[in-house]
């Protein structure tokens, strides 16, 4: 895992954070959040993109697996929408808390499973070859740098709670 | 990495990939479990070895879900890592049912099953 070498967020308070982007990649979180929003919205769980983002719970039982989505597929679609909102509508502030952070790790995470999905992400993949006229470019890219960014979240949370 | 982002935001990042064209969802690599039906048998929660999430995410998340201390969380993480898999809880169907749900909304690939031991 590469880091970052200036942090993006950092803890003014256990219970603020302050979010240190820059004006583009606040432009790129939002644009990629509301194209996973968008998606999110369609609730098609039959999309091939949504594979990790919306696993099987039952492997071994299909009826049970049928009783389980139907019960709880509307939730988890709602719960990751509420948490893309949030980040949509938090990006452009300087502090955040600690639940919101929370819910800053959760959209993030679930972007980047769609971006892996996309990607067909394997243990030992070099994405940093992909040429840039390849379609899937930009998503490698926004990739690892969530990953960054998910990664220095998932610390800052740690030493926080 | 810094330098972030030169990306083309004009476009659509999330392409349709041709590789994605089935509709078929993924599944937990299936081990037999015969048919035993035992009721008394504990339900139990596994979490998946998968490629994207990080170890440190996986480990804070069991560590939320759960409540366990960092070292189990991280021991729990290796074992998916290393092994493909880890047995993270055991009890009732219904208790096993609510960690799945809350280790999903978290992103972690997850499934419970009735423990065959």
């Amino acid at each position: 895992m590469t880091w970052f070498k200036k942090p993006r967020i950092v803890s003014s308070s256990p219970e603020s954070f302050s979010l240190r982007f820059n004006e583009s990649e606040r432009e790129t979180l939002r644009n990629i959040l509301q194209q996973i929003q968008k998606l999110f919205q369609e609730k098609n769980p039959l999309d091939p993109r949504l594979r990790r983002a919306f696993p099987v719970a039952y492997s071994m039982d299909q009826e049970s697996e049928t009783e389980y989505q139907r019960l709880m597929q509307d939730d988890l679609f709602s719960s990751r929408l509420a948490s893309i909102d949030l980040v949509i509508s938090t990006i452009d502030k300087e502090d955040i808390s600690y639940s919101e952070l929370l819910r800053w790790m959760q959209a993030l995470n679930s972007t980047r499973l769609v971006l892996g999905t996309i990607l067909d992400v394997s243990e030992d993949d070099d994405r940093t070859s992909l040429p840039e006229e390849d379609p899937l470019y930009s998503a490698a890219i926004i990739f690892d740098f969530l990953g960054m960014l998910l990664d220095e979240i998932t610390r800052t949370l740690q030493s926080n709670a | 990495m810094e330098s972030f982002p030169e990306v083309h935001l004009s476009g659509t990042i999330l392409v349709m990939f041709p590789r994605l064209a089935s509709t078929a969802p993924l599944e937990a690599p299936v081990f037999d479990s015969e048919t035993d039906v035992r009721p008394d048998r504990p339900w139990i929660v596994l979490v998946w070895n998968d490629p994207i999430n990080l170890m440190s995410y996986v480990t804070f998340v069991l560590q939320q879900v759960f409540g366990y201390p960092l070292e189990k969380a991280t021991h729990l993480m290796l074992d998916v890592h290393e092994k493909g898999r880890a047995v993270v809880s055991s009890g009732s169907k219904e208790k096993a049912e609510f960690f799945v749900y809350q280790l999903h909304e978290y992103g972690l690939w997850a499934t419970l099953q009735q423990d065959d031991a």
